[in-house]
Protein backbone atom coordinates (compact mmCIF):
# COMPACT_ATOMS: atom_id res chain seq x y z
CA UNK A 1 0.00 0.00 0.00
CA UNK A 2 2.74 2.70 0.95
CA UNK A 3 4.26 1.78 -2.07
CA UNK A 4 1.44 2.64 -4.30
CA UNK A 5 1.02 5.68 -2.38
CA UNK A 6 5.16 6.54 -3.00
CA UNK A 7 4.93 5.82 -6.67
CA UNK A 8 1.64 7.71 -7.13
CA UNK A 9 3.19 10.67 -5.76
CA UNK A 10 6.17 10.45 -7.97
CA UNK A 11 4.50 9.80 -10.98
CA UNK A 12 2.57 12.95 -9.85
CA UNK A 13 5.65 15.25 -9.48
CA UNK A 14 7.32 13.54 -13.08
CA UNK A 15 4.02 14.45 -14.67
CA UNK A 16 3.99 18.48 -13.47
CA UNK A 17 7.47 18.42 -14.41
CA UNK A 18 7.02 17.22 -17.47
CA UNK A 19 3.88 19.54 -18.17
CA UNK A 20 5.75 22.85 -16.83
CA UNK A 21 8.84 21.80 -18.90
CA UNK A 22 7.19 21.67 -22.22
CA UNK A 23 5.37 24.83 -21.59
CA UNK A 24 8.61 26.71 -20.98
CA UNK A 25 9.57 24.91 -24.32
CA UNK A 26 6.29 26.28 -26.28
CA UNK A 27 6.97 29.90 -24.82
CA UNK A 28 10.70 30.00 -25.36
CA UNK A 29 10.23 28.70 -29.28
CA UNK A 30 7.48 31.44 -29.79
CA UNK A 31 10.34 34.50 -28.63
CA UNK A 32 12.42 32.92 -31.53
CA UNK A 33 10.04 32.60 -34.14
CA UNK A 34 8.70 35.74 -33.44
CA UNK A 35 12.53 37.40 -33.70
CA UNK A 36 12.51 35.55 -37.30
CA UNK A 37 9.54 37.39 -38.29
CA UNK A 38 11.11 40.64 -37.73
CA UNK A 39 13.93 39.89 -39.77
CA UNK A 40 11.53 38.58 -42.81
CA UNK A 41 9.24 41.48 -42.64
CA UNK A 42 12.59 43.95 -42.17
CA UNK A 43 13.85 42.62 -45.22
CA UNK A 44 10.53 42.91 -47.42
CA UNK A 45 10.13 46.56 -46.24
CA UNK A 46 14.16 47.57 -47.33
CA UNK A 47 13.12 45.49 -50.70
CA UNK A 48 10.23 47.62 -51.51
CA UNK A 49 11.77 51.14 -51.23
CA UNK A 50 14.39 51.14 -54.43
CA UNK A 51 10.70 50.59 -55.51
CA UNK A 52 9.16 53.41 -54.12
CA UNK A 53 12.02 55.89 -54.89
CA UNK A 54 11.96 54.80 -59.10
CA UNK A 55 8.07 55.47 -58.81
CA UNK A 56 8.68 59.02 -57.32
CA UNK A 57 11.99 59.63 -59.38
CA UNK A 58 9.61 59.50 -62.95
CA UNK A 59 7.66 62.80 -61.25
CA UNK A 60 10.39 64.45 -59.81
CA UNK A 61 13.42 64.67 -61.35
CA UNK A 62 14.66 67.77 -59.97
CA UNK A 63 15.06 66.12 -56.28
CA UNK A 64 17.32 63.72 -56.83
CA UNK A 65 18.93 65.10 -53.69
CA UNK A 66 15.76 63.61 -51.60
CA UNK A 67 15.93 60.37 -53.46
CA UNK A 68 19.62 59.76 -52.91
CA UNK A 69 19.71 60.06 -49.32
CA UNK A 70 16.44 57.75 -48.89
CA UNK A 71 18.19 55.31 -50.95
CA UNK A 72 21.69 56.08 -49.10
CA UNK A 73 19.94 55.94 -45.79
CA UNK A 74 18.27 52.51 -46.66
CA UNK A 75 21.87 50.76 -47.70
CA UNK A 76 23.34 52.19 -44.00
CA UNK A 77 20.67 50.40 -42.57
CA UNK A 78 21.02 47.11 -44.12
CA UNK A 79 24.78 47.38 -43.43
CA UNK A 80 24.17 47.99 -39.58
CA UNK A 81 21.82 44.99 -39.95
CA UNK A 82 24.29 42.96 -41.93
CA UNK A 83 26.82 43.12 -38.80
CA UNK A 84 24.19 43.20 -35.87
CA UNK A 85 25.02 46.22 -34.65
CA UNK A 86 21.64 47.14 -32.50
CA UNK A 87 22.54 50.64 -31.79
CA UNK A 88 23.48 51.85 -35.19
CA UNK A 89 20.72 50.00 -36.84
CA UNK A 90 18.53 51.80 -34.62
CA UNK A 91 20.10 55.18 -35.67
CA UNK A 92 19.72 54.28 -38.90
CA UNK A 93 16.26 53.51 -38.85
CA UNK A 94 15.45 56.82 -37.20
CA UNK A 95 17.53 58.06 -40.05
CA UNK A 96 15.52 56.42 -42.69
CA UNK A 97 12.48 57.38 -41.11
CA UNK A 98 13.08 61.10 -41.98
CA UNK A 99 14.32 60.82 -44.98
CA UNK A 100 11.40 59.20 -45.90
CA UNK A 101 8.74 61.70 -44.64
CA UNK A 102 10.84 64.27 -46.88
CA UNK A 103 10.46 62.12 -49.68
CA UNK A 104 6.88 61.87 -48.71
CA UNK A 105 6.79 65.69 -48.73
CA UNK A 106 7.29 66.07 -52.58
CA UNK A 107 3.94 65.22 -53.08
CA UNK A 108 2.73 68.62 -52.42
CA UNK A 109 5.15 70.24 -54.69
CA UNK A 110 4.28 67.71 -57.94
CA UNK A 111 0.23 67.67 -57.78
CA UNK A 112 0.77 64.74 -60.91
CA UNK A 113 2.40 62.43 -58.48
CA UNK A 114 0.01 62.97 -55.66
CA UNK A 115 -2.54 61.67 -57.90
CA UNK A 116 -0.67 58.96 -59.75
CA UNK A 117 -2.25 55.25 -58.41
CA UNK A 118 0.89 53.10 -58.31
CA UNK A 119 2.32 55.83 -56.21
CA UNK A 120 -0.31 55.95 -53.99
CA UNK A 121 -0.73 52.19 -53.86
CA UNK A 122 3.30 52.09 -52.88
CA UNK A 123 2.63 54.80 -50.34
CA UNK A 124 -0.36 52.45 -48.85
CA UNK A 125 2.09 49.27 -49.49
CA UNK A 126 4.56 51.05 -47.29
CA UNK A 127 2.47 52.22 -44.60
CA UNK A 128 1.45 48.65 -44.19
CA UNK A 129 4.84 47.48 -44.12
CA UNK A 130 5.74 49.69 -41.76
CA UNK A 131 2.60 48.75 -39.23
CA UNK A 132 3.17 45.28 -39.50
CA UNK A 133 6.84 45.02 -38.47
CA UNK A 134 5.51 47.13 -35.38
CA UNK A 135 3.06 44.58 -35.34
CA UNK A 136 5.59 41.69 -35.12
CA UNK A 137 8.21 44.09 -32.87
CA UNK A 138 5.35 43.99 -30.08
CA UNK A 139 4.35 40.42 -30.93
CA UNK A 140 8.41 39.65 -29.77
CA UNK A 141 8.08 41.98 -26.92
CA UNK A 142 4.91 40.33 -25.63
CA UNK A 143 6.61 37.02 -25.88
CA UNK A 144 9.59 37.66 -24.42
CA UNK A 145 8.14 39.47 -21.33
CA UNK A 146 5.53 36.02 -20.62
CA UNK A 147 8.56 34.04 -21.26
CA UNK A 148 11.04 35.97 -18.88
CA UNK A 149 8.30 35.93 -16.48
CA UNK A 150 7.24 31.96 -16.91
CA UNK A 151 11.27 31.39 -15.85
CA UNK A 152 11.31 33.60 -12.84
CA UNK A 153 8.41 31.64 -10.97
CA UNK A 154 8.30 29.15 -8.50
CA UNK A 155 8.29 25.95 -9.20
CA UNK A 156 9.30 27.20 -13.45
CA UNK A 157 12.74 28.58 -11.99
CA UNK A 158 13.72 24.82 -10.55
CA UNK A 159 13.30 23.38 -14.04
CA UNK A 160 14.52 26.36 -15.81
CA UNK A 161 17.98 26.53 -13.74
CA UNK A 162 18.46 22.98 -14.21
CA UNK A 163 17.53 22.68 -17.60
CA UNK A 164 19.15 26.16 -18.73
CA UNK A 165 16.15 28.34 -19.98
CA UNK A 166 18.05 31.68 -20.30
CA UNK A 167 16.04 34.84 -20.22
CA UNK A 168 15.31 35.81 -23.21
CA UNK A 169 16.49 39.78 -24.44
CA UNK A 170 14.18 42.69 -24.70
CA UNK A 171 15.24 45.10 -27.18
CA UNK A 172 17.56 47.34 -24.11
CA UNK A 173 15.84 50.61 -22.59
CA UNK A 174 18.53 52.47 -24.77
CA UNK A 175 16.99 51.66 -27.45
CA UNK A 176 13.44 52.40 -26.82
CA UNK A 177 12.66 53.98 -30.21
CA UNK A 178 13.29 50.67 -31.83
CA UNK A 179 10.98 48.37 -29.48
CA UNK A 180 8.28 50.61 -29.73
CA UNK A 181 8.83 51.02 -33.43
CA UNK A 182 8.00 54.39 -34.75
CA UNK A 183 4.76 55.06 -35.90
CA UNK A 184 5.12 56.13 -39.34
CA UNK A 185 2.48 58.66 -40.09
CA UNK A 186 3.57 59.84 -43.80
CA UNK A 187 0.41 62.08 -44.44
CA UNK B 1 -2.68 47.82 -19.52
CA UNK B 2 -0.76 45.14 -18.59
CA UNK B 3 0.46 42.64 -21.48
CA UNK B 4 0.44 39.47 -18.83
CA UNK B 5 -3.51 40.42 -19.00
CA UNK B 6 -2.76 38.54 -22.59
CA UNK B 7 -2.26 35.42 -20.24
CA UNK B 8 -6.33 35.23 -19.92
CA UNK B 9 -6.68 35.05 -23.54
CA UNK B 10 -4.34 31.94 -23.82
CA UNK B 11 -6.52 30.16 -21.61
CA UNK B 12 -9.39 31.20 -22.82
CA UNK B 13 -8.86 29.47 -25.95
CA UNK B 14 -8.98 25.52 -23.65
CA UNK B 15 -12.32 26.44 -21.90
CA UNK B 16 -13.75 27.56 -24.90
CA UNK B 17 -12.99 24.26 -26.97
CA UNK B 18 -14.14 22.85 -23.73
CA UNK B 19 -17.51 24.42 -24.01
CA UNK B 20 -18.22 23.80 -27.32
CA UNK B 21 -17.85 20.00 -26.37
CA UNK B 22 -20.50 20.89 -23.96
CA UNK B 23 -22.50 22.83 -25.93
CA UNK B 24 -22.19 19.65 -28.61
CA UNK B 25 -23.36 17.35 -26.43
CA UNK B 26 -25.67 18.99 -24.62
CA UNK B 27 -27.52 20.15 -27.62
CA UNK B 28 -27.71 16.71 -29.39
CA UNK B 29 -29.14 15.26 -25.63
CA UNK B 30 -31.72 18.06 -26.49
CA UNK B 31 -32.51 17.49 -30.30
CA UNK B 32 -33.01 14.31 -29.87
CA UNK B 33 -35.32 14.96 -26.63
CA UNK B 34 -37.34 17.02 -28.96
CA UNK B 35 -36.84 14.09 -32.01
CA UNK B 36 -38.91 11.48 -29.61
CA UNK B 37 -41.67 14.18 -28.53
CA UNK B 38 -41.94 14.84 -32.36
CA UNK B 39 -42.28 10.89 -32.82
CA UNK B 40 -44.18 10.13 -30.36
CA UNK B 41 -46.99 12.42 -31.58
CA UNK B 42 -46.34 11.29 -34.85
CA UNK B 43 -46.45 7.61 -33.66
CA UNK B 44 -43.18 6.32 -33.45
CA UNK B 45 -40.87 7.80 -30.73
CA UNK B 46 -37.82 5.90 -32.14
CA UNK B 47 -38.78 7.20 -36.15
CA UNK B 48 -38.36 10.93 -34.40
CA UNK B 49 -34.90 9.40 -32.89
CA UNK B 50 -34.14 8.52 -36.27
CA UNK B 51 -34.42 11.49 -38.03
CA UNK B 52 -33.00 13.78 -35.01
CA UNK B 53 -29.61 11.72 -35.62
CA UNK B 54 -30.25 12.40 -39.16
CA UNK B 55 -30.59 16.09 -38.98
CA UNK B 56 -28.05 16.27 -36.34
CA UNK B 57 -25.97 14.31 -38.14
CA UNK B 58 -26.27 16.74 -41.26
CA UNK B 59 -25.58 19.82 -39.32
CA UNK B 60 -22.57 18.51 -37.22
CA UNK B 61 -20.99 17.91 -40.90
CA UNK B 62 -21.92 21.37 -42.29
CA UNK B 63 -20.38 22.75 -38.93
CA UNK B 64 -17.12 20.67 -39.15
CA UNK B 65 -16.92 21.60 -42.98
CA UNK B 66 -18.71 24.85 -44.28
CA UNK B 67 -19.87 26.07 -41.05
CA UNK B 68 -18.04 29.54 -41.43
CA UNK B 69 -19.21 29.66 -45.18
CA UNK B 70 -22.46 29.54 -44.59
CA UNK B 71 -23.12 32.30 -42.02
CA UNK B 72 -20.91 34.61 -43.88
CA UNK B 73 -23.30 33.49 -47.68
CA UNK B 74 -26.41 34.29 -44.71
CA UNK B 75 -24.82 37.86 -44.08
CA UNK B 76 -23.97 38.42 -47.81
CA UNK B 77 -20.78 38.87 -46.98
CA UNK B 78 -18.21 39.07 -50.15
CA UNK B 79 -14.54 38.58 -49.77
CA UNK B 80 -12.04 40.87 -50.40
CA UNK B 81 -9.21 39.65 -52.17
CA UNK B 82 -5.72 39.56 -50.80
CA UNK B 83 -4.19 43.08 -51.46
CA UNK B 84 -1.57 44.74 -49.99
CA UNK B 85 -2.10 47.97 -51.62
CA UNK B 86 -5.36 47.73 -49.83
CA UNK B 87 -5.21 49.37 -46.33
CA UNK B 88 -8.21 47.06 -44.93
CA UNK B 89 -6.14 44.11 -45.64
CA UNK B 90 -3.02 45.67 -44.53
CA UNK B 91 -4.61 46.72 -40.93
CA UNK B 92 -6.32 42.80 -40.86
CA UNK B 93 -2.80 41.64 -41.32
CA UNK B 94 -0.92 43.94 -39.33
CA UNK B 95 -3.67 43.31 -35.98
CA UNK B 96 -2.90 39.28 -36.73
CA UNK B 97 0.65 39.64 -36.88
CA UNK B 98 0.84 41.16 -33.30
CA UNK B 99 -1.69 38.46 -32.15
CA UNK B 100 0.91 36.24 -33.09
CA UNK B 101 -1.33 34.29 -35.56
CA UNK B 102 0.14 32.03 -38.49
CA UNK B 103 -2.04 33.22 -41.76
CA UNK B 104 -4.38 36.17 -41.42
CA UNK B 105 -7.97 35.89 -41.35
CA UNK B 106 -9.63 35.99 -44.63
CA UNK B 107 -11.78 39.72 -44.94
CA UNK B 108 -15.20 39.98 -45.80
CA UNK B 109 -17.09 42.78 -46.50
CA UNK B 110 -20.80 43.36 -45.95
CA UNK B 111 -23.02 46.05 -48.67
CA UNK B 112 -24.39 47.95 -46.24
CA UNK B 113 -24.50 51.50 -44.56
CA UNK B 114 -24.88 50.43 -41.13
CA UNK B 115 -21.78 50.26 -38.62
CA UNK B 116 -21.39 46.61 -37.80
CA UNK B 117 -18.43 43.70 -37.90
CA UNK B 118 -18.40 40.16 -36.93
CA UNK B 119 -15.84 36.90 -37.23
CA UNK B 120 -16.43 34.07 -37.59
CA UNK B 121 -14.56 30.08 -38.15
CA UNK B 122 -13.59 27.02 -36.35
CA UNK B 123 -10.10 28.02 -35.92
CA UNK B 124 -7.80 31.10 -35.97
CA UNK B 125 -5.84 29.19 -39.29
CA UNK B 126 -9.47 29.18 -41.12
CA UNK B 127 -11.01 32.40 -39.83
CA UNK B 128 -13.00 35.13 -41.16
CA UNK B 129 -13.49 38.78 -40.45
CA UNK B 130 -16.68 40.37 -42.02
CA UNK B 131 -17.17 44.31 -42.29
CA UNK B 132 -19.87 46.79 -43.03
CA UNK B 133 -19.28 49.01 -46.00
CA UNK B 134 -20.96 51.58 -43.45
CA UNK B 135 -18.42 51.10 -40.81
CA UNK B 136 -15.30 50.98 -43.25
CA UNK B 137 -16.24 54.65 -44.51
CA UNK B 138 -17.28 55.87 -41.16
CA UNK B 139 -13.98 55.07 -38.99
CA UNK B 140 -10.94 56.34 -39.41
CA UNK B 141 -7.71 54.03 -39.84
CA UNK B 142 -6.93 54.05 -36.17
CA UNK B 143 -10.50 53.03 -34.66
CA UNK B 144 -10.88 50.83 -38.18
CA UNK B 145 -8.07 48.96 -36.58
CA UNK B 146 -9.25 48.66 -32.80
CA UNK B 147 -12.43 47.03 -34.31
CA UNK B 148 -10.67 44.42 -36.42
CA UNK B 149 -8.41 44.14 -32.79
CA UNK B 150 -11.45 43.21 -31.27
CA UNK B 151 -12.65 40.75 -33.62
CA UNK B 152 -9.42 38.96 -34.05
CA UNK B 153 -9.57 39.07 -30.24
CA UNK B 154 -12.51 36.50 -31.16
CA UNK B 155 -10.36 34.62 -33.19
CA UNK B 156 -7.07 33.82 -31.29
CA UNK B 157 -9.39 33.27 -27.93
CA UNK B 158 -11.56 30.27 -30.04
CA UNK B 159 -14.87 32.26 -29.42
CA UNK B 160 -15.75 31.98 -32.73
CA UNK B 161 -15.34 27.98 -32.45
CA UNK B 162 -18.29 28.38 -30.12
CA UNK B 163 -20.16 31.30 -31.52
CA UNK B 164 -20.24 28.94 -34.47
CA UNK B 165 -21.47 26.25 -33.27
CA UNK B 166 -23.89 27.72 -31.28
CA UNK B 167 -25.44 29.20 -34.70
CA UNK B 168 -25.38 26.04 -36.71
CA UNK B 169 -26.77 24.12 -33.70
CA UNK B 170 -29.34 26.43 -33.40
CA UNK B 171 -30.93 26.53 -36.41
CA UNK B 172 -31.36 22.65 -35.98
CA UNK B 173 -33.64 23.38 -33.09
CA UNK B 174 -35.35 26.03 -34.32
CA UNK B 175 -36.12 24.28 -37.22
CA UNK B 176 -37.60 20.83 -35.64
CA UNK B 177 -39.29 23.63 -33.11
CA UNK B 178 -41.16 24.98 -36.51
CA UNK B 179 -41.90 21.86 -37.69
CA UNK B 180 -43.47 20.06 -34.51
CA UNK B 181 -45.16 23.57 -33.60
CA UNK B 182 -46.81 23.26 -37.52
CA UNK B 183 -47.64 19.28 -36.53
CA UNK B 184 -49.44 19.77 -33.56
CA UNK B 185 -51.39 22.11 -34.60
CA UNK B 186 -52.57 20.05 -37.72
CA UNK B 187 -53.16 16.86 -35.00
CA UNK B 188 -55.28 18.92 -32.71
CA UNK B 189 -57.37 20.01 -35.54
CA UNK B 190 -58.23 16.43 -36.30
CA UNK B 191 -59.04 15.61 -33.14
CA UNK B 192 -58.06 12.80 -30.66
CA UNK B 193 -58.31 9.81 -33.29
CA UNK B 194 -55.15 8.40 -33.43
CA UNK B 195 -55.25 8.40 -29.20
CA UNK B 196 -57.99 6.25 -29.57
CA UNK B 197 -56.47 3.15 -31.84
CA UNK B 198 -53.60 3.23 -30.36
CA UNK B 199 -55.17 1.37 -27.06
CA UNK B 200 -57.05 2.15 -24.39
CA UNK B 201 -56.76 2.86 -20.24
CA UNK B 202 -53.61 5.14 -20.93
CA UNK B 203 -54.95 8.33 -21.98
CA UNK B 204 -53.63 9.74 -18.78
CA UNK B 205 -49.60 9.00 -19.05
CA UNK B 206 -50.52 10.03 -22.82
CA UNK B 207 -52.09 13.11 -22.07
CA UNK B 208 -48.98 13.65 -19.44
CA UNK B 209 -46.08 12.80 -22.11
CA UNK B 210 -48.20 15.47 -24.47
CA UNK B 211 -48.07 18.22 -22.24
CA UNK B 212 -44.62 17.08 -21.42
CA UNK B 213 -43.79 16.92 -25.75
CA UNK B 214 -45.57 20.58 -25.68
CA UNK B 215 -43.44 22.34 -22.80
CA UNK B 216 -40.43 20.97 -24.62
CA UNK B 217 -41.64 22.43 -28.24
CA UNK B 218 -41.95 25.30 -26.64
CA UNK B 219 -38.61 25.64 -24.33
CA UNK B 220 -36.65 24.54 -27.49
CA UNK B 221 -36.58 28.40 -29.35
CA UNK B 222 -35.56 29.73 -25.76
CA UNK B 223 -33.34 27.04 -24.45
CA UNK B 224 -31.73 27.55 -28.11
CA UNK B 225 -31.42 31.59 -27.64
CA UNK B 226 -30.29 31.39 -23.96
CA UNK B 227 -27.72 29.51 -24.53
CA UNK B 228 -26.86 31.36 -27.10
CA UNK B 229 -27.00 34.43 -25.47
CA UNK B 230 -25.06 32.84 -22.13
CA UNK B 231 -22.14 32.73 -24.57
CA UNK B 232 -21.30 36.20 -25.23
CA UNK B 233 -21.51 38.49 -22.64
CA UNK B 234 -18.26 38.08 -20.73
CA UNK B 235 -16.37 37.32 -24.05
CA UNK B 236 -17.46 41.13 -25.15
CA UNK B 237 -15.23 43.01 -22.64
CA UNK B 238 -12.70 40.82 -22.96
CA UNK B 239 -12.24 40.93 -26.62
CA UNK B 240 -12.37 44.64 -26.03
CA UNK B 241 -9.46 44.77 -23.72
CA UNK B 242 -7.48 42.13 -25.68
CA UNK B 243 -8.19 44.45 -28.28
CA UNK B 244 -6.76 47.41 -26.91
CA UNK B 245 -3.70 45.66 -25.53
CA UNK B 246 -3.01 44.62 -29.64
CA UNK B 247 -3.32 47.53 -30.68
CA UNK B 248 -1.64 49.72 -27.49
CA UNK B 249 -4.55 52.14 -28.60
CA UNK B 250 -7.94 51.44 -26.22
CA UNK B 251 -8.73 55.31 -26.87
CA UNK B 252 -9.38 54.13 -30.59
CA UNK B 253 -11.59 51.59 -29.77
CA UNK B 254 -13.54 53.24 -27.56
CA UNK B 255 -13.84 56.34 -30.25
CA UNK B 256 -14.96 53.46 -32.85
CA UNK B 257 -18.07 52.20 -30.20
CA UNK B 258 -18.74 55.68 -29.86
CA UNK B 259 -19.15 56.14 -33.30
CA UNK B 260 -21.12 52.96 -33.38
CA UNK B 261 -23.60 53.65 -31.13
CA UNK B 262 -24.62 56.88 -32.07
CA UNK B 263 -25.06 55.39 -35.61
CA UNK B 264 -28.81 55.19 -36.70
CA UNK B 265 -28.57 53.37 -39.67
CA UNK B 266 -30.80 49.91 -39.77
CA UNK B 267 -28.35 46.99 -40.44
CA UNK B 268 -30.73 45.54 -43.34
CA UNK B 269 -29.06 42.87 -43.38
CA UNK B 270 -29.83 41.57 -39.85
CA UNK B 271 -30.51 37.79 -39.17
CA UNK B 272 -32.11 36.74 -36.17
CA UNK B 273 -29.82 33.55 -35.87
CA UNK B 274 -26.58 35.64 -36.76
CA UNK B 275 -26.75 38.65 -34.68
CA UNK B 276 -25.16 37.93 -31.75
CA UNK B 277 -21.91 37.44 -33.41
CA UNK B 278 -21.58 41.28 -34.02
CA UNK B 279 -19.37 43.52 -32.48
CA UNK B 280 -22.75 45.73 -31.77
CA UNK B 281 -26.20 44.02 -31.65
CA UNK B 282 -28.02 44.82 -34.86
CA UNK B 283 -31.12 47.03 -34.77
CA UNK B 284 -34.01 45.25 -35.77
CA UNK B 285 -35.94 46.59 -39.08
CA UNK B 286 -38.77 47.51 -37.52
CA UNK B 287 -38.14 51.35 -36.29
CA UNK B 288 -40.30 51.55 -33.44
CA UNK B 289 -38.38 48.79 -31.92
CA UNK B 290 -34.98 49.73 -32.82
CA UNK B 291 -35.65 53.31 -31.37
CA UNK B 292 -36.77 51.66 -28.08
CA UNK B 293 -33.66 49.39 -28.21
CA UNK B 294 -31.56 52.34 -28.48
CA UNK B 295 -33.48 54.24 -26.13
CA UNK B 296 -33.31 51.31 -23.08
CA UNK B 297 -29.92 49.99 -23.85
CA UNK B 298 -29.83 48.63 -20.35
CA UNK B 299 -28.65 45.22 -19.75
CA UNK B 300 -30.83 42.17 -18.96
CA UNK B 301 -30.78 38.28 -19.04
CA UNK B 302 -31.46 38.23 -22.78
CA UNK B 303 -28.74 41.22 -24.04
CA UNK B 304 -25.41 39.09 -25.76
CA UNK B 305 -23.56 42.86 -25.18
CA UNK B 306 -23.27 44.62 -22.21
CA UNK B 307 -24.39 47.87 -22.67
CA UNK B 308 -21.74 50.31 -24.90
CA UNK B 309 -20.98 52.64 -22.82
CA UNK B 310 -20.43 50.43 -19.79
CA UNK B 311 -17.36 49.32 -22.57
CA UNK B 312 -16.46 52.65 -23.65
CA UNK B 313 -15.72 53.43 -20.10
CA UNK B 314 -13.83 50.66 -19.68
CA UNK B 315 -11.76 51.47 -22.38
CA UNK B 316 -11.29 54.57 -21.31
CA UNK B 317 -9.89 53.56 -17.63
CA UNK B 318 -7.45 51.45 -19.32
Amino acid sequence: MEYIIIIGFFAVIILLFVGKYNRLVTLRNRGKNAWSQIDVRLQQRNDLIPNLVNTVKGYAKHESQTLERVIQARNQLMAAQGEENVKEAAKAENHLQSTLKSLFALRESYPDLKANTNFLDLQEKLKGMEDKLASVRQYYSDSVTRYNTEIEKFPANLIASMLGFEPMELFEVENEEVRKAPKVEFE
Amino acid sequence: MDINQRVDMFDAVESNKRKTWLLLIIFSAFVFMVGYAAGYLLGSGVFGLIIAGVILGIQLIILFTKGDELILKMNNAKELPRDDTNYIYNLVESVSLAAGMSKPPKVYIIEDDSLNAFATGRKPEKSAIALTRGIINKLDREELEGVIAHEISHVVNYDILISTTAIILVGVVSLLAGFLRRRLFWSSMRGGGRGQSRGRGNNNSQAIIMLGSIVVIILAPLFAQILNFAISRKREYLADANGAILTRNPKALAGALRKISGDTEVFRSANEATENLYISKPLKKDTDVSKKQRRNQRSNLFSTHPPITDRIKRLESM
